[in-house]
């Protein structure tokens, strides 16, 4: 290569170019700074948008239901077309539920089962090509909502367990938010196909 | 100082290069100006001076850009910002603390710097800028000037030799860009280099020293400041003027006549007891392009709001030919385009969008309108693309059309040109001239004394409106 | 509680003085303590210390509507469990004794959150934040998250406005009537806005460094007073005295 010339591909990630450079601040991260930015960003939108669905929806219903898994697992599918990495899904998880244990009252025995949750879609994922494939994120994305949902449930029965009817209840809404979920993900897999076309996610 | 000899650089997955064969030079106390209309490679100049190219966007770069001499090709991205530091155009998306403090810190924190000295270069900052009152205040309660000083004392706490700013003052109102113009010049006594790429020009007399004119990703000329009061060179690149007149006083106050939509005794207040509007009244008449003008904080964007009925009044009524209009109606028979154009596009094409926006008037609205309007706003050859995907301009115009397609009686815009080249702000004010003259009623909330002297042809001032007696 | 961060502003309590760690400190032991209580003595006494906790505030008002809330929830749990009886009667009818045991720890956990949302400015949680020495990589994606979420509520307000301005409601009506125009409408502009803010914060955040060392330094270090080590003795002595409470002879309980 020419010395003048200084070409980085995509794929390049954080390696550095051919030079002497300060080793110490030019170390190889495996999360680009950039990529834990998206991931807080889309934290943030994922909790704010469920806020909305509710305003909008007008509190507690099958269609408020729907939409709220719907948009979950749309913007998640396409924050893991911005984030294409091993660990992506899992470190969003992990921000979410530390957020939630800290600031929200969630339970931290949740944490476990949420990390378990993660690093099993993310294995599904790979198994099924990788991140580079959009069918393996959405079967990713399906199998982390699932488990979280039944991660959920288990952690509900710890806080409900005297009246056990209630996760009856509570298991009812999951199924109904499920078929959103399941709808998200094509939602999601349009969203990105667009976002494409516009220029905004590239390959 | 800092040298970009003989560059060419492409973005990756694209064939052409955005930038090719740039030699630019500025040295320490020497301000320069890259200017050109939309798309000319001016954004990409902020990246490679930078190092955000290739750094942070990869791509291919062949030719030398040197910092003091060092080859940016062998630093890091963060001991290039250490030298460099970079001023956007809107700070706001940019600030990693919520308040001033917090912010000016957070780059030094990263730096390891101890605390006393964070603290000293806090303060020195502050002094200079004159933010001490501001240093713990919340970064979204400030005003664009405010935020602006704030991005810049934080950029200036690390002490850069070089100081990239981009689009400036393309939020800024005319007050605030002369400060800002004040500070650059202390900067630049200095010995700090000064880049500057902005559209707006008239700040810059008596500031840059060479200024380089884009186009197409090639220097198509360079010269004194001087070289830009040619008319015609002005012309030929699109570009803004280089003197403005501020129409601010000289424009004509309304007339008590009565106008198709008047406001009588409107009042309202965020908080009690403090009235933001109090007894205000006024009559626009049709046909007439106003200015809605008032210092930061005396209500114009309220008013807009309370004009659309996308805000209630705590008393007095909103009039349209005589009589009273309640604001669920205002919502059908006004229209407003607001200043984040991002939030009002959400369709898959930009003719889908038009066709959405006139979908849901009462008139009936047909292709061949939106066809017209696409024809209008010289969006035709876009129709197809996906709004998103557009320029600032386009999309500044296509959000313009979207309102003028359902008919409004009244139509009010908030800042349509901040950030636009020549070609674009003169296409918005003329479509704006030409809405008036089919007997519409405009209201522009603008900064932009250019937009304000080419369109405008009344004034309604917030700062001394008409009060109940 | 999204939202009460968002507004919560200086104040002269007691509970706003005490540093946000604390807080947390109290939240995340009372969620965990409420899993292992069962009897409705030591959830009660619970929910009356953390009640406490929360009145010092003195924000009656909101923390009424709050409860009030909280008691339409239980009350929409209760009648929908009266109607899964009613259809399906081997299921067993509820008792109100034993739902009262979830509504209390329910009840725990609001008050401890709210007193957290309503003391503490999103500042100090970004700084309590770092002064719990996160690794980078959980750091930074966490105080993006807390810093932006009041942006995006802002942004929310506007791309609403701008579908009023368009003449589409975005109400339960228009979610009902259109719902996948309506969440188009709503969310593409709102996927867009998080793609750019992505992309500009990360320049931004390349540009100051930021990861650039395994942990920043602090200009303004966080300190614990003589206040967080009391409200923190304290609370550890309400939760002794809840679990007391339950394996005290006298009284029912201990963990089934």
């Amino acid at each position: 290569m020419d010395r003048h010339t200084l070409v980085l591909g995509e794929q390049e990630g954080a390696a550095a170019p051919s030079a002497p450079v300060d080793a110490m601040e030019r170390r190889a991260r495996y999360f680009e700074v950039r990529e834990l930015v998206t991931i807080g960003i889309f934290s943030a939108v994922i909790r704010v948008s469920s806020l909305l669905v509710a305003l909008i929806g007008g509190g507690m219903n099958p269609l408020t239901l729907i939409l709220k898994n719907l948009v979950f697992t749309s913007l998640l599918v396409v924050m893991l077309h911005k984030v294409r990495k091993f660990g992506a899904l899992t470190l969003f998880i992990a921000v979410n539920t530390l957020v939630s244990m800290l600031l929200m009252g969630g339970s931290v025995v949740l944490l476990p089962a949420m990390l378990a949750a993660g690093l099993v879609a993310e294995g599904i994922i790979l198994l099924l090509g990788g991140y580079g494939r959009t069918m393996a994120l959405m079967l990713g994305v399906a199998a982390y909502d699932i488990l979280f949902k039944v991660g959920s449930l288990g952690v509900s029965w710890l806080y409900a367990r005297e009246q056990p009817q209630m996760l009856v209840m509570a298991s009812i809404f999951i199924a109904v938010g499920y078929l959103g979920s399941l709808a998200g993900l094509f939602a999601g897999s349009r969203f990105v196909r667009e976002l494409r076309h516009a220029g905004i996610v590239r390959d | 100082m800092i040298e970009l000899a003989d560059v060419t650089y492409s973005y990756p997955h694209q064939a052409a290069p955005a930038v090719e064969h740039i030699d630019l030079r500025a040295r320490p106390g020497q301000a320069i100006l890259c200017t050109g209309a939309s798309g000319s490679g001016k954004s990409t100049l902020v990246r490679l001076f930078n190092g955000l190219a290739p750094h942070f966007f990869k791509g291919g770069l062949r030719g030398r850009v040197r910092i003091a001499g060092a080859d940016t090709a062998d630093l890091s991205l963060a001991r290039i910002s250490r030298q460099v530091g970079t001023l956007f155009q809107d700070p706001e998306h940019q600030f990693f603390a919520l308040n001033v403090a917090d912010e000016i810190a957070a780059a030094l924190e990263w730096q390891g710097l101890a605390t006393g000295e964070i603290e000293s270069r806090i303060a020195g900052v502050a002094d200079r800028f004159g933010l001490r009152d501001i240093l713990e205040a919340s970064v979204h309660d400030l005003s664009e000037g405010q935020k602006q000083k704030a991005a810049l004392a934080a950029v200036l706490a690390q002490r850069p030799r070089v100081l990239v700013l981009d689009e400036p003052t393309a939020n800024l109102d005319p007050e605030a860009t002369l400060e800002l113009a004040g500070i650059l010049g202390t900067l630049k006594a200095d010995g700090i280099a000064l880049v500057v790429v902005d559209h707006r020009l008239y700040w810059l007399e008596g500031l840059i020293d060479e200024a380089v004119v884009m186009e197409n990703g090639r220097v198509a000329h360079r010269g004194p400041f001087a070289d830009l009061r040619d008319d015609a060179l002005r012309t030929r690149f699109g570009l803004r003027a280089v003197a403005v007149n501020d129409p601010r006083q000289t424009l004509p106050p309304l007339s008590a006549e009565a106008g198709r939509v008047s406001g009588q005794n409107l009042c309202f207040s965020y908080e009690r007891d403090r009235p933001l509007l109090d007894g205000l009244c006024f009559d626009l008449p049709a046909g007439g392009v106003v200015g809605l003008l008032g210092p930061n904080g005396a209500g114009k964007t309220t008013l807009a709001r309370l004009l659309v009925g996308l805000l209630r009044l705590n008393a007095g009524e909103v009039r349209i030919d005589g009589r009273p209009v309640r604001p669920s109606e205002l919502l059908t028979r006004t229209g407003i385009v607001l200043q984040n154009m991002d939030h009002q596009l959400h369709m898959r094409s930009v003719r889908q969008e038009l066709l959405t926006a006139a979908g849901t008037t009462r008139s009936l609205h047909t292709v061949e309108e939106a066809e017209r309007m696409l024809v209008r706003f010289g969006l035709a050859h876009l129709a197809e693309r996906h709004p998103q995907s557009l320029s600032g301009g386009e999309k500044q115009r296509l959000v313009i059309a979207c309102g003028m397609i359902r008919h409004p009686e009244v139509l009010i815009l908030d800042e349509p040109t901040s950030g636009l080249d020549g070609r674009n702000m003169e296409t918005i004010a003329r479509s704006l001239d030409e809405f008036a003259r089919e007997g519409g009623v405009v209201l522009v909330i603008s900064h932009d004394l250019e937009l304000l002297e080419k369109t405008c042809t009344h004034r309604l001032d917030l700062a001394g409106h008409p009060r109940r007696a | 509680m999204r939202a009460s961060f968002a507004i919560s502003s200086g104040g002269t309590t007691f509970l706003h003085a005490l540093d946000a760690r604390t807080k947390m400190f109290v939240g995340v032991a009372a969620s965990l303590s409420v899993i292992f209580l069962n009897t409705p003595q030591s959830l009660g006494f619970l929910a009356a210390a953390s009640g406490a906790y929360l009145l010092v505030l003195r924000r009656f008002a909101l923390a009424g509507v709050c409860y009030l809330f909280l008691l339409l929830m239980a009350g929409a749990a209760l009648g929908f469990m009266w109607l899964m009886h009613g259809i399906w009667p081997r299921m067993a009818e509820p008792d109100l004794a034993r739902f009262s045991i979830p509504f209390l720890r329910t009840l725990v956990l609001a008050n401890v959150v709210l007193a957290l949302a309503l003391s503490s400015r999103i500042q100090a949680v970004l700084a309590a934040l770092r002064a719990l020495r996160l690794p980078v990589w959980l750091f930074v994606p966490t105080a993006v998250m807390i810093r932006f979420i009041p942006s995006f509520l802002k942004d929310i307000k506007e791309v609403r406005e701008s579908m009023k301005t368009r003449g589409y409601g975005s109400g339960p009506a228009a979610l009902f009537s259109r719902p996948m125009l309506t969440v188009r409408l709503l969310f593409m502009p709102l996927v867009v806005r998080a793609l750019r803010t992505s992309d500009e914060l990360g320049v931004a955040a390349e540009l100051k460094g930021v990861g650039n060392r395994n942990a920043a330094s602090c200009y303004r270090p966080q300190r614990f007073s003589g206040r967080d080590l009391a409200v923190a003795c304290g609370a550890l002595c309400v939760l002794t005295a809840a679990f007391l409470l339950q394996s005290g002879p006298s009284l029912s309980g201990g963990m089934h």
